[in-house]
């Protein structure tokens, strides 16, 4: 145990590292959400304050995300995200940053969705869309590749499938669209309030596109249904 | 078709105009949710305080050297059918009892019940069982339920199908023995649920709200417990302290939907018989003989102990047998050690018996005999006799038997070959001993246990045995819950690091507890000198903490206090890692430890990776490690590589786990055959010299195997336990990605036994001296996991290789010394170093 290598030996161990540790072994830090790493460290802390960014923060996104896939049902909704966030400070130590706070929180969502589901059956995206013209579905699954004709875009489960595709992107996507879109916000006046390059917001919008594209196809496919 | 920017930029834009409709909480709504989470915020500080339980006692013995507290329910569950009784009247007399219904009236276990476990169909069963007794429910035609000692649950199969299982009290194992279906559950707060379609597992933490849900859907074959965790088909699910542990494959969890238990196995439909079962038990039959003159006894007992991975419990499971076959079915496929007992007869034991699923029943001839026994006394430090003294023998006796406290004088494991000196003059007498080298224990109240050397019975009797008591060491700190406050009633449990596996030829098993007071002070007394691990077993059950006690080193020596905080100091840093495969996915389930480089013998953490491959250690030291994996703690360890830890509050370390294999066989040059349990010990090349690199433990073949290894060269060393062999050593074993997987093989050939004893200037022994082995070619061999002298001042080596061996002693208060000497094979040496004091 105290043979000290020869130094060839000790080279060949690590070439290629640039560093005397092994290439095997990195060290990475894998603080990818500091912001939210803040906030939790700040609950966790029992700042009382914590709550009003806790709720400015993922309310909203969580209340759209249980609403289209609990059903209509309101106070179902507010239960359950209430709910939601309390099981979410309990284990909130054990929140770790290395995914998003607002996936955490529909993490949780999604197993109290689930036991609700199982016990009194709410009236699922699925099931609105149920009576739905199949020919409709055919359309709306082309909407990164055909006009969608008038007469869809009047529909309710058209609408219950674009708030059902925002609420499943997250928040900073789901934003970047309504701001673009709904709003009519330029990419130069979104950038200044996210105090972000017009590049960068053009690359979200980019993703955000595709995103959106992607799973309002997918749910139109498969007539909406939890994920 | 590919996707069209123009077309779907107009569609957005329609869509987001013509058919979007926002969805906000309601403005009342949302202050009331306010108040309540700044509320639930401002008490998040208020830490519940972990109940202590009895199972997180037996999770921790389990966990140091895999010495369940668990006793044998055949002891106790042998007694008649009783008439109506309290449940306490019963629990106090040691049955298990059971009623049907919650309104039914109690009644102890039957005989066959104990044996066959209890059959209830429509009724809802409750069921409750004393310390010291396990009991085993049969759950519809292809389920088990398995109680731990001291708990309380209620069963019931409600109409529409499955079964509910409300724990009171206790730990409960929950396993499916269909052959399509070896899905396992252990918990031991909360409230199991299975039915048709799913599994769900509910499982409360102390405060009674929800902390672990786990829902296994048929059908998907996914599982959800924690939007973090990443459930996959073909994976067991635990629960251990409230927390999830995943393990091991999950082929089973309802691949159709169709699998049901309890009264809901009836209904269900019948199974295809044209499918393919595969199946997933084992058994072990076999047949009792005496030697010639000796008659048949009445009755035997079989033991079985199965080899568990730690923290698992390893459950020793009993049978009675009246005629000379016997067979025993529904076994889990593993590694057993089996023992036979008969009164007037030595235990029988054979080791390593490898029981595979579907495999031929695997058949045991045992010969029972009279054995030898062993006679002698216990004395004090000055040699006045002791009475109440315990006296076993380690060979003989399983030690997951043994009582959790043997620090005090406790009844002998009944049919197990133990006794205690009550005659005045320190006499003890173990009359059937098997005919092998054993090691016997004297533990008694006010001094540290003491062992034998070791005594060979093979020729006969012993009748001339002398166990000296020795005084102890204690270690005594502080215990905190990880935000630094005082954990009152943490339950501290140091035990002494088994060697067994390693080095020597047999357990020698101490250890000590104790319960933190209000401040969070513990002591433990009466330690026998050596190096111990030490641990909160409370931790087992702590939100929020790592689900497997993390665990320290100390080193105890006579009439010392060493002092260990619990977890450790308060200005440490808190690492929070994760531990990935090569392939960059998360690795859960192995142990991570953590090693200081600047003394590896000293001040180890280590810790248990969970979902997501995360880790977490409060509060270690700032500066230089060593990282090590294995899925054997204790027994195997893999090096990972050097790490600085930073001096902040929080350090986040993503360790990638090494993929390459060394393997290969450890043999008798002389026969060829392999040398069961022989340790093989990896260095490895780092920039300050060769350090600690790994180690494993072959198997019953001699065929070890250690993976996990990061590409490098490294430098393998074998080492027999059974039998005088010398080690041997292979040089510039290298892995990489060119050449993943290694194969060396060592023959061993006779070598030297060897006792170094270390005395001072006044001929007394020093007890924890340092020993080093250097070579002719001055390399340096390690003997044991920590080479120091024991109690008594000695080191006892099995087997040295032959040759020129130079031996370096050093200790506390004294100036080191050396000696060198050339030793031969076969021979027995015993060699003596005094050390000068050095004031």
């Amino acid at each position: 145990m105290v043979r000290a290598p020869r130094r060839r030996e000790f080279d060949g161990m690590c070439a290629g590292s640039g560093s005397t540790a092994p290439p095997i072994f990195r060290l990475v830090h894998t603080n990818l959400y500091a912001r939210d790493m803040l906030l939790r460290d700040r609950i966790v802390a029992g700042e009382r304050a914590a709550a009003e960014t806790l709720l400015a923060e993922h309310l909203d996104p969580l209340v759209q995300f249980v609403h289209f896939r609990l059903g209509g049902d309101a106070h179902g909704v507010e239960d359950l995200v209430q709910d939601t966030f309390l099981v979410a400070l309990e284990r909130m130590g054990g929140f770790d940053g290395r995914s998003s706070l607002h996936t955490w929180l529909c993490g949780i969502a999604k197993n109290k969705i689930r036991d609700a589901r199982r016990t009194r059956r709410p009236q699922s995206l699925q099931d609105a869309l149920l009576e739905a013209d199949p020919e409709i579905e055919a359309i709306l699954a082309q909407i990164a590749r055909e006009p969608l004709p008038e007469h869809v875009l009047e529909l309710a489960e058209t609408r219950d499938l674009v708030g059902a595709t925002l609420s499943s992107l997250p928040p900073d996507y789901a934003q970047a669209l309504v701001q673009k879109y709904v709003e009519g916000r330029s990419v130069a006046e979104i950038a200044r309030e996210a105090k972000k390059g017009d590049k960068a917001i053009e690359s979200v919008l980019t993703r955000a596109r595709a995103a959106f594209a992607r799973v309002f196809e997918l749910l139109a496919e498969k007539r909406g249904g939890l994920r | 078709m590919t996707p069209e920017p123009d077309v779907l930029e107009r569609n957005l834009q329609l869509l987001f105009t013509r058919a979007y409709a926002p969805v906000r909480a309601a403005p009342a709504f949302r202050a009331r949710l306010r108040r309540e989470l700044e509320s639930a915020i401002a008490g998040t500080r208020r830490a519940a305080r972990p109940a202590r339980s009895a199972f997180a006692v037996r999770l921790a013995a389990a966990i140091l050297v895999a010495v369940g507290a668990a006793v044998l329910g055949w002891r106790l569950l042998g007694g008649s059918r009783r008439a109506t009784a309290s449940v306490e009247h019963l629990l106090a007399g040691g049955h298990a009892a059971v009623r049907e219904g919650s309104s039914g009236a109690w009644r102890a276990f039957t005989e066959e019940e104990a044996r066959s476990g209890v059959r209830f169909a429509d009724a809802a069963l409750e069921l409750a069982t004393p310390a010291g007794v396990s009991a085993h429910v049969l759950v519809g035609s292809d389920g088990a339920l398995d109680a731990q000692p001291t708990s309380r649950v209620a069963l019931d199969a409600p109409r529409e199908g499955g079964l509910v299982v409300a724990l009171q009290s206790g730990g409960v194992a929950l396993e499916r023995g269909a052959a399509e279906a070896p899905w396992r559950i252990s918990t031991h707060d909360g409230a199991v649920r299975l039915d048709a379609g799913a599994i769900e597992v509910a499982c409360l933490d102390l405060r009674g709200s929800p902390a672990t849900r786990a829902l296994l859907r048929s059908g998907s074959g996914a599982a959800e417990v924690d939007p973090r965790t990443d459930l996959v088909p073909g994976r067991e699910v635990w629960l251990r302290g409230g927390a999830l542990v995943l393990e091991g494959p999950l082929d089973s969890v309802a691949q159709d939907g169709s699998q049901r238990t309890g009264a809901a196995a009836a209904a269900g439909p019948e199974p295809n018989p044209a499918a393919p079962v595969p199946a997933t038990k084992a058994s072990l039959r076999g047949t009792v003989a005496v030697q010639a003159g000796a008659q048949l006894p009445e009755t035997f007992v079989v033991t079985l102990l199965r080899r568990e991975r730690l923290p698992e419990v390893s459950r020793p499971r009993a049978q009675e047998f009246r005629e000379p076959a016997f067979a025993i079915e529904g076994l889990r496929p593993g590694r057993y050690t089996v023992f036979v007992q008969a009164r007037g007869f030595a235990t029988w034991q054979r080791n390593d018996v490898e029981l595979e699923a579907g495999a031929p029943p695997v058949a045991l001839s045992v010969v029972l005999d009279g054995g030898s026994a062993v006679r002698g006394r216990v004395v004090d430090r000055d040699g006045h006799p002791v009475e109440g003294a315990t006296v076993l023998s380690e060979t003989d006796t399983a030690s997951q038997l043994l009582p959790f406290d043997l620090s005090g004088p406790v009844a002998p494991p009944t049919g197990w070959s133990a006794a205690v000196t009550d005659h005045g003059d320190g006499t003890f007498e173990l009359a059937h001993l098997s005919r092998g080298t054993h090691r016997l224990r004297a533990t008694r109240p006010g001094s540290a246990a003491v062992w034998s050397e070791p005594i060979d019975l093979s020729a006969g009797d012993a009748t001339d045995v002398t166990l000296r008591l020795v005084e102890g060491g204690a270690i005594e700190g502080q215990v905190a819950h990880d935000d630094g406050t005082p954990w009152q009633d943490a339950l501290v449990i140091a035990s002494w690091m088994d060697m067994s596996t390693s080095f020597s030829e047999s357990a020698r098993l101490s250890f000590g507890h104790a319960t933190a007071d209000a401040q969070g002070h513990y002591a433990i007394e009466d330690l026998p000198p050596g190096l111990y691990v030490v641990l909160n077993a409370a931790e087992a059950q702590g939100q929020g903490a790592s689900r497997v006690p993390r665990v320290q080193q100390a080193h105890v020596e006579s009439g010392v206090r060493t002092r260990v905080d619990l977890p450790g100091g308060s200005l440490g840093t808190a690492v929070e890692g994760t531990l990935l495969g090569s392939d960059e996915q998360p690795l859960a389930g192995l142990d991570v430890t953590w090693v200081p480089a600047n003394d590896s013998a000293n001040d180890w953490k280590s810790t248990r990776s969970r979902e997501a491959g995360r880790f977490d250690l409060p509060s270690l030291a700032p500066g230089p490690y060593f990282v090590y994996v294995g899925a054997d703690f204790g027994t195997e360890f893999s090096w990972q590589g050097p790490v600085e830890v930073p001096a902040v509050p929080v350090f986040r370390p993503t360790v990638h786990v090494g993929s390459n294999v060394v393997r290969g066989v450890v043999r008798n040059a002389a026969t060829g055959a392999g040398l069961a349990r022989s340790v093989v010990v990896f260095e490895v090349a780092t920039p300050d010299g060769s350090t600690f690199g790994g180690r494993t433990v072959a198997d019953a073949d001699g065929r070890y195997v250690l993976g996990r290894l990061p590409a490098a060269r490294y430098r393998v060393t074998a080492y027999a336990v059974t039998g005088r062999f010398g080690q041997e050593t292979a040089d510039d074993v290298a892995v990489d990605a060119s050449a993943p997987e290694a194969v060396r093989d060592f023959d061993l050939r006779a070598g030297a036994g060897l006792v170094v004893h270390v005395r001072d200037g006044d001929g007394r022994s020093i007890a924890g001296a340092r020993l080093r082995f250097l070579d002719a070619s001055n390399s340096a061999y390690s003997f044991s996991p920590d080479d120091r002298s024991d109690a008594k001042g000695s080191l006892r080596i099995l087997g040295v290789k032959p040759g020129r061996w130079k031996i370096e002693a050093s200790a506390a208060r004294h100036e080191s010394s050396s000696t060198t000497l050339d030793l031969v094979a076969d021979e027995e040496r015993d060699v003596e170093i005094t050390l000068r004091s050095s004031h």
